[in-house]
């Protein structure tokens, strides 16, 4: 039977944190209150929002699951 | 104009708030039924894919976070943008009891997040060798959810007395587990969780903290 690790890596969200851009990106697309019905409005280039949100979250769910267990640190204002 | 909305919070409360937001919007705010909601003015025929998104959501967890630090907020998620004010007054007005109630409970708690993911990445999908049954698929993914209920009880159990309250969702890669811990036990739980034993074939990341959105109702 494999022995247990201790693989539990800390990002933390305080001002000197390392929370990286895809730690933001996973939470406020996917936390938080939802105004149902109003994700979309009828306003012209609105779809393209839509769209572009389905490939944020396409990207960020294929670059969670190839993060690795220590992925480089990285400040929030860094890029992915 | 459209607006996005960022978060709610008690409305008497005094908060130094960030001036600007999303697309250096200032940040305004709207008062109803004893709560304040802060929004900005949206332009939605800005570039909308890519990188332009990306930094909008960064901008935005900036403003969420500024104003988290000083009390609990209940976030929108991103992006939620609608077409007036008007449309956001009644949107609080119907839900105006539940948030209040929900402030005042999480008044100085906050969120967790632990993410539990396999370190093989076929094993994270759970993929099936080409020639083998859909028994055997069956089986490993038994043994899969096994795993990660196991790692989700030792993350917890490590996480001691500071977890008020505990909540799963499984996840296509793995299991998202989010704790409730006291504002002044945050040091004290991360202490205590990184020490967590798991599968060498699993890894935990732990971020926060967040605004508690997994507990906005009570049990």
């Amino acid at each position: 039977m494999p022995r247990a690790s201790t693989n539990v890596i800390i990002a933390s969200n305080d001002a000197l944190g390392d929370v990286s851009v895809l730690d933001i990106l996973d939470h406020v697309l996917t936390q938080g209150v939802i105004v149902r019905g109003n994700l979309i409005i009828s306003l012209a280039g609105v779809d393209l929002i839509y769209v572009g949100l389905d490939l944020i979250l396409t990207s960020v769910e294929t670059a969670l699951r190839h993060m690795g267990p220590f992925p480089a640190l990285a400040s929030g204002h860094d890029e992915p | 104009m459209p607006v996005l909305a960022y978060c709610i919070v008690e409305s008497e409360l005094e908060i130094d708030v960030p001036h600007v937001g999303v697309q250096d919007a200032s940040i305004q705010s709207l008062t109803d039924s004893g709560l304040r909601c802060f929004i900005s003015d949206y332009a939605a025929s800005a570039a909308a894919t890519g990188k332009p998104v990306q930094d909008a959501a960064v901008a935005f967890n900036a403003v969420l976070q500024r104003i988290f630090r000083q009390t609990a907020i209940v976030p929108f998620r991103f992006p939620t943008i609608l077409q007036g004010t008007s449309e956001l007054s009644g949107f609080l007005r119907q839900g105006a009891s539940g948030y209040r109630d929900a402030l005042l409970r999480l008044r100085n708690k906050v969120q967790m997040d632990l993410r539990i993911s396999f370190l093989d990445h076929a094993e994270a999908a759970a993929e099936i060798p080409v020639g083998r049954s859909g028994t055997e698929y069956l089986q490993r993914q038994q043994a899969r959810h096994q795993k990660l209920a196991a790692a989700a009880r030792e993350l917890r159990r490590a996480g001691g007395p500071s977890v008020e309250r505990w909540s799963e969702r499984e996840v296509p890669n793995g299991l998202r587990c989010y704790a409730l811990v006291a504002r002044s036990s945050i040091k004290e739980f991360l202490g205590q969780v990184e020490n967590a034993l798991l599968s060498p074939d699993l890894s935990a990341r732990v971020t926060g903290p967040w605004p508690a959105t997994e507990f906005l109702k009570e049990d």
